[in-house]
């Protein structure tokens, strides 16, 4: 795809939707930094590869205004490009290296399956494809989880959490490979702290792919409040404000509920 | 550790599963619990998309971490696609892995803890690693405790493929997020006589759980025996998935089940003595028996000796015997008992046999058990 400015090869795609229609535009890093499309002025967080670059919404006018006439799809709606809209969201994704991939659209990118295959198996390739099978898996995991879309509860060890099983699962193995258990408690300490940076950064991933999904199928009110959303974890990460990992009041629940006893975790 | 606690030997085919024991607590209905996880790791495709290598590459990096995890005082490997088929539906009938993981030649394996076999893990079944433990009666907290202890260990070495948004990933998204499957087995022959068993699966459906049976499969109860499982994985910590099961679900169920056992009793005493007496009778005298009514004959049996009906507590083997039985009549476990192959003809005179001495405590040529042991013969 070219660039809707030079004619070079375009990486960085521009959405934008205001008064509820839809104007795309594409272009190359260089042009796109001449619009300010990504960097400080467009107010964007620290980024992630390939994932959207400023997911900003506001009521606002959003960055440099759509020169008439080069916004591809249908914005126009006779108020020109300079009025002020009730809602637009500008989303920007940059795509790294245009046209070197060669997989196939809405395959996954590790393994290569795509939606209808996995129709046809009900069995997933890889790991990857839980990312970028995208919006259709998504919705048939909620279907099948009575809507639920995130995942509560146990989580790995590296990621600093605590062991799901506590004390009951110790005392319920009998080995003679008994681990330091003061050293690894210290140890635990540690990584959360280094856990929380990482499982907020991925956090913060998750809810930006969310929030391209709702801005892609047009679920605005979703969009402002996952914006919303993430403009804390921001806040959180530049002040150093990061709190504990949300499972440890599960792990703390979990504790008490797997004495042998069977008391009801709450 | 001696080949006869491998869990296809023949002294671990006469001393029947842990998880057949019984339970002291709800014992009358509660037979047994499991709790399995599901986990994949990184750095592999998915089962559908492995190669032979990719699957061995598995294998090797859960062996090397199984060596250090200290899981149990000892721990069986076993290549299952090398397995003689008789081992792997040993294994099968024991409950230590699926009928998935026994079929097929790609490459796959199965550790189980010994002597007790309460934790079995499966490696390239339909996830990379399945952790499993079964216990007897109705201990899921201990078993939810041992299975996440021993994901602990495996994970310390393994890379596990996890999400913050969608959890441990798995190759079927219905098991995505915690990966957990907990179940219980219930013993539940009056619910099955009275038909209020179809209430049960409907309600359990309606609450998002499924209702299987012996084996798992979704045919006829064997020995009106039914695994009520949770069916969502997603959404909930594995806590309340647990607290749900253990506190509200079975205990309703178990109440709903001994309700029914009262009512059959008050009511209908006579057609379920009469029903008790007749398997009683199958039992004692029969001398070719299938698998299919020889269940069904001991599960009735085993309800008549709680209920003291029809003669049913005078049989010579005690609850946890009964039920050892219905694992011991199975065809690969019958056979290695008999420490020979049998064809299905050899196995119904087999069964016949076997369980008409356990019920009366009479051997073929007429001496008890008693007077066998003590003339250095070692019954069946």
């Amino acid at each position: 795809m070219k660039c809707d400015r030079c004619q070079a090869e375009a990486t960085v795609h521009e959405v934008v939707i205001r008064h509820g229609k839809r104007a795309e535009r594409h272009v190359c890093e260089r042009c796109a930094a001449k619009l300010g499309l990504f960097g400080p002025e467009a107010g964007s967080a620290p980024v992630l590869p390939n994932e959207p670059l400023a997911p900003t919404v506001t009521a606002d006018q959003v960055g440099p205004p759509l020169p008439a006439g080069e916004a591809k799809g249908d914005a126009g709606d006779g108020e020109g490009v300079g009025g002020p809209p009730a809602m637009t969201f500008s989303l920007v994704s940059k795509l790294p290296g245009g046209g070197d991939r060669a997989t196939r659209p809405g395959a996954c990118r590790g393994c290569g399956l795509t939606m209808a295959q996995f129709r046809q198996t009900e069995r997933l390739g890889c790991p990857q494809c839980y990312d970028d099978l995208g919006a259709s898996l998504a919705s048939l995991i909620e279907r099948v989880n009575e809507g639920a879309s995130c995942h509560v509860g146990k989580k790995p060890r590296r990621l600093g959490a605590e062991p799901a099983s506590g004390e009951g699962g110790g005392r319920a193995m009998a080995s003679s490979g008994q681990p330091n258990l003061e050293g690894d408690a210290r140890e635990r300490a540690a990584g959360r702290a280094r856990g929380d940076a990482v499982e907020v950064a991925a956090r913060r991933k998750a809810l930006r792919d969310r929030l391209v999904q709702a801005v892609s199928l047009e679920q605005y009110e979703l969009a402002a409040k996952l914006r919303d959303e993430l403009s804390k974890l921001d806040a959180m990460l530049v002040t150093g404000l990061v709190q504990p990992g949300a499972g440890e009041s599960e792990q703390g629940r979990g504790r008490g509920g797997l004495d042998s006893g069977g008391g009801a975790p709450s | 550790m001696s080949d006869a606690h491998a869990p296809w030997s023949s002294a671990s085919a006469r001393r029947g599963a842990g998880w057949l024991l019984g339970g002291a607590v709800d014992g009358d209905v509660v037979i047994s619990c499991r709790v399995r996880l599901a986990r994949n790791l990184r750095g592999f495709p998915f089962l559908t998309k492995a190669s032979p290598e990719h699957r061995l590459g598995v294998m090797d990096a859960v062996r090397a971490q199984l060596a250090c995890a200290g899981l149990g005082p000892a721990l069986l490997w076993a290549n299952v696609h090398e397995l003689p088929s008789l081992e792997r539906t040993l294994l099968v009938e024991r409950h230590l892995m699926s009928k998935e993981l026994a079929k097929g030649d790609l490459p796959r394996g199965l550790a189980v803890t010994l002597p007790d076999e309460s934790l079995s893990i499966m490696v390239n079944e339909e996830d990379h690693l399945r952790v499993q433990c079964v216990l007897a009666g109705m201990a899921l907290p201990r078993a939810w405790a041992m299975a996440s202890e021993a994901d602990d260990r495996l994970e310390a070495g393994l890379d596990v493929a996890y999400s913050p948004r969608f959890g441990y990933l798995t190759a079927c998204p219905t098991n995505v997020g915690t990966g957990v499957r907990m179940s219980v087995m219930l013993h539940l022959p009056a619910l099955r006589i009275s038909g209020e068993i179809e209430k049960v699966k409907r309600a359990a459906s309606d609450m998002g759980l499924s209702v299987r049976g012996f084996y798992g499969e979704n045919s006829e109860a064997l020995g009106d025996f039914f695994q009520i499982s949770n069916q969502r994985t997603l959404g909930r910590p594995e806590g309340l998935i647990l607290g749900e099961l253990h506190e509200q679900i079975v205990p309703t169920v178990v109440a709903y089940e001994r309700a029914a056992r009262r009512q059959l009793v008050e009511r209908q005493r006579r057609t379920i003595e009469d029903q008790c007496g007749r398997a009683l009778g199958l039992l004692r005298h029969a001398r070719l028996l299938t698998p299919e009514e020889t269940m069904g004959a001991l599960s009735l049996t085993r309800l008549g000796r709680l209920l003291s009906l029809a003669d049913c507590q005078n049989v010579a083997t005690d609850d946890a015997g009964l039920l050892q039985l219905m694992l011991q009549v199975q065809p690969a476990h019958l056979q290695r008992i008999a420490e020979r192959q049998m064809d299905q003809q050899q196995r119904r005179e087999f069964r016949a046999d076997l369980v008409r001495q356990r019920i009366t405590g009479a051997l073929g040529d007429g001496r008890s058990t008693g007077e066998a042991t003590a003339q250095g013969h070692d019954p069946v």
